[in-house]
């Protein structure tokens, strides 16, 4: 892998985002995108957390679900501003992330998974039982979710709200990136190699994993408020473990360790239901299908088929250079 | 003995019932190589975890630079400098060549999630000298021409040669190199050989592992002999060859087992 | 309802025991089951003795075909794609169970007549409660022989103990995690069948059976088969007891609690000793 310059992609990204409303001018589809950017937020996390460093979370949903709870409950019963609400949403998950996840990602595995995956059940079953917080089964029903206000304007369209969400994914994006390329997601990436071996360079790894997880928490919060001011309606449905194996499934689709895969496995699995509509409620038999497929045939994800694809095509040019050399 | 490193003083080591490092005290001095010998099963992979922090000793005290370090954490003690290689090569096979000695500046180095995040102007130069730093120690090993390549295409002798760089851009007080010649042969060996005097000239001193023999009495400073988890002798490599009990204990089994 | 936990938790110890892996789908061999059972008993008025066979054959051989479809063509698989592939397969079980009986929920009668209960000490009880537990201790009885006496079990055994060593003494290995998952979704289906009078077929309640089913697994100390059944019944107890005294909401809520507990603080379990030293298997 040559060194490579983190920001042509962004910057060709970068316009692809940009420009895109130009060409999907139906707000329905443009929906569709809004949601792929608040999706891509959470799947960004989670591809930290598993595609750098390894770790298995099969309890993401709950913390997507915080932070849309965070975001209903304290701009509609206690009437905060949206951005305190929002900020406050992403404390309180880190500070769970931070007690869950330090037992917790000691644990390795199958027992990893299991943990987290119990975690996410007890959390769904909170927003299912505190009726008079979050309004129980039938959803946060007690105050509409005002819209959220950016500088002087207030994100109500379709339009306005494709842009503030990709905004936002677009700077955390680039954060990520520079995480990636820099001593911590090396130390990340070297607890995913060899636990044992970054301990012995010096890396605290327990300290980093939790970091992680927090992180990734932080980033699921944020695109829970963005998700309700969004949507501007919270129900525990969304939030359960389903989603959270769809998130996985997001990121191992996309391709383990590539933050362009996390992003573009997102958008295929929002996207695909979206024209697989007309197989209403068959889509979990297609989704239990699609899902079986790639593990058994691709589980380098689409990301990593095609990179293996290319690096055949590459190697083959390279083979005749050292013969030459040789 | 001048200068001591690295002192145990009656370190054991219990799995059970079974008491694999049992009751071993020994100092190794500034600038020596020092090598723990014995027979498979005789401790001494466990007491150089003990010794790594990878594992708690059961009993006893373990000093680096006459600092009380028995219960540190493997991490702690890596970034106090003692720093291992391992007898199965462990490299980050998902990086670089370049990256992988980038890690062993880890606790030489600052930047977190938040200024990592940011990109502050210090963080960059950070990240420079880091990168410029790890490039002197790849020119050591003569690897600074395979940089960017992933570490995992390397071959095997160069992925051994990669170890060391990694565990010296660590800059080790003491360097634990556990069965650094297992899978090479002898001309390989030899040129392990030379590089650990070359390491050891460079101020750092060394602990071995090693079941070649050739290996161990033609660069030890002094030889410590386990048996069972317990120390039966301690020397110099000459001492060693004419103590009576190493004999048996090596040439008793080896005739137990023709 | 602990005694199905148990059920579930020898599930998941039998094929963790033969292959280490964690079958997250075991939860859907209950759920299946208790469909199946409905439909043969109720709707088809298949004998009881009749349908209950044929539940537990279908469930096996469900488990057959997802070890040999899934999990058999797998070479080295990491532990994340064991468990995204288990996912998988408890998703498409789900979604195909709902695809062939829809999204109703199912019941049937007691096994032994329409709502009968037995007065015990005051307490109603009701009959299908000893129903349950007789099948528990007939499956109990029957893993203690099958281990214990059988050449097949003894294999088994070995095979959990140490997998190349039984390999070498010409143990065919391969055909040992087969036959674990087929045992394990026969457990599985049996559970199911058994549960159907009292908490109803739903195609969604198979999540809940695993995860709880695991939890009594790991309480127990994986691998554990007498752990298994001990743990099953004190989550029974303890989720009955949550219902009654705090809140029926947090009934689901409780072995979960109990889950991660055991597992931050004693992952070898309550009764696992040995266990501690597999986890680093991992």
């Amino acid at each position: 892998m040559m060194k490579r310059n983190i920001y042509i992609p962004y910057a060709v990204f970068l316009m692809i985002v940009l420009l895109a409303p130009m060409f999907v001018k139906n707000p329905y589809y443009l929906g569709v995108l809004v949601q792929v950017g608040i999706f891509s937020l959470v799947t960004m996390g989670l591809s930290l957390l598993m595609g750098y460093a390894g770790q298995i979370s099969l309890g993401h949903a709950a913390f997507f679900g915080m932070g849309a709870y965070a975001s209903a409950i304290l701009t509609g019963t206690c009437h905060w501003s949206p951005w305190l609400a929002m900020g406050a949403g992403m404390l309180i998950t880190a500070c769970v992330a931070w007690f869950v996840g330090t037992p917790s990602l000691k644990l390795k595995g199958h027992y990893l998974a299991m943990a987290t995956l119990g975690f996410g059940l007890i959390v769904n079953i909170f927003f299912l039982a505190e009726v008079d917080l979050t309004g129980g089964p039938s959803g946060y029903t007690f105050a509409r979710i005002p819209h959220i206000t950016f500088i002087k304007w207030t994100i109500k369209s379709e339009t306005s709200s494709y842009y503030f969400v990709w905004g936002i994914l677009l700077v955390i994006l680039l954060l990520t990136l520079h995480i990636i390329h820099s001593r911590v997601g090396r130390a990340l990436r070297s607890i995913h190699a060899d636990e044992e071996a970054a301990r012995a360079m010096g890396v605290n790894t327990a300290q980093y994993k939790v970091g992680i997880f927090i992180l990734s928490g932080i980033y699921a919060s944020l695109a829970g408020s963005l998700y309700a001011h969004y949507i501007r309606f919270v129900a525990p449905d969304p939030f359960g473990l389903m989603e959270s194996v769809l998130l996985v499934t997001m990121v191992i689709v996309g391709g383990m360790g590539s933050i362009w895969g996390a992003i573009a496995g997102a958008a295929l699995l929002i996207i695909l239901p979206e024209a697989l509509r007309f197989f209403q409620d068959y889509n979990i038999l297609i989704y239990g299908a699609i899902l079986l497929f790639i593990m058994l045939f691709l589980p380098g994800g689409i990301f990593g088929g095609s990179q293996m694809l290319w690096l055949l095509i590459r190697k083959i040019p390279g083979r005749r250079q050292e013969a030459k050399d040789g | 003995m001048a200068d001591p490193i690295l002192e145990l003083k009656d370190v054991c080591r219990f799995f059970g019932g079974v008491r694999a490092v049992d009751g071993v005290s020994f100092c190794v001095s500034k600038g020596q190589i020092k090598s723990i010998i014995g027979p498979n099963g005789a401790g001494k992979t466990t007491l150089f975890n003990v010794i790594a922090g990878n594992m708690k000793p059961t009993k006893g005290n373990i000093r680096l630079q006459n600092r009380n370090v028995t219960m540190l954490p493997d991490y702690k003690m890596a970034s106090l400098g003692v720093t291992r290689t391992f007898q199965t090569i462990k490299i980050f096979s998902n990086m670089t060549v370049l990256e992988n000695v980038m890690i062993a500046r880890h606790p030489r180095s600052r930047a977190g999630f938040f200024s990592a995040a940011f990109r502050f102007p210090w963080m960059r130069r950070e990240e420079t000298s880091l990168i410029r730093e790890s490039r002197k120690y790849l020119e050591f090993f003569d690897l600074l021409g395979k940089a960017d390549h992933p570490a995992h295409t390397l071959p095997f002798k160069e992925q051994r040669l990669l170890e060391f760089a990694r565990a010296l851009a660590n800059e080790p007080v003491i360097l634990l190199a556990d069965e650094p010649a297992a899978g090479l042969n002898t001309r390989e060996t030899k040129d392990i050989a030379a590089l650990i005097k070359r390491i050891r000239d460079t101020g750092v001193t060394v602990l071995l592992v090693e079941h070649d023999m050739s290996l161990v009495m033609d660069i030890s400073d002094e030889i410590l002999v386990l048996d069972f988890g317990k120390k039966i002798a301690e020397g110099t490599p000459e001492h060693i060859r004419k103590n009576d009990e190493v004999i048996a204990v090596y040439l008793g089994r080896r005739a137990e087992g023709a | 309802m602990g005694s199905i936990y148990a059920l579930a938790a020898l599930g998941f110890n039998i094929i963790y025991n033969a292959t280490g892996i964690i079958n997250f789908a075991q939860g859907e061999f209950v759920m299946l089951g208790a469909m199946l059972m409905a439909y043969f008993a109720a709707v088809l008025k298949l004998p009881l003795l009749l349908a209950f066979i044929v539940v537990v054959l279908l469930v096996a051989c469900v488990g057959l075909i997802l070890e040999r479809g899934c999990i058999h063509p797998l070479k080295n698989p990491s532990i994340l794609v064991l468990v995204m592939i288990t996912i998988a397969a408890s998703i498409l079980l789900k979604g195909v169970t709902m695809f062939i009986a829809g999204k109703e929920v199912h019941g049937m009668e007691y096994f032994s007549g329409e709502n009968t209960v037995v007065d015990m000490g005051g307490a109603k009880v009701p009959t299908q409660t000893f129903w349950i537990l007789g099948v528990l201790g007939v499956v109990v009885c029957g893993l203690v022989i099958f281990f214990n006496l059988t050449l097949a079990g003894k294999a088994m055994r070995a095979c959990a103990f140490d997998r190349t060593a039984a390999s070498l003494m010409g143990i065919p290995t391969k055909r040992m995690v087969m036959f674990s998952f087929f045992l394990s979704a026969a457990i599985g289906g049996m559970a199911g069948a058994v549960i159907v009078p009292i908490s109803m077929a739903d195609y969604q309640s198979g999540a809940m059976f695993g995860i709880k089913g695991f939890g009594a697994a790991v309480f127990g100390g994986l691998g554990n088969n007498f752990g298994a059944v001990s743990a099953g019944l004190i989550l029974g107890i303890l989720e009955a007891l949550t219902a009654g005294y705090l809140s029926s909401h947090y009934k689901d809520a409780l072995p979960l609690a109990v889950l991660l507990l055991v597992l931050f603080v004693k992952p070898s379990g309550l009764f696992g000793s040995e266990a501690a030293g597999r986890l680093k298997k991992f």
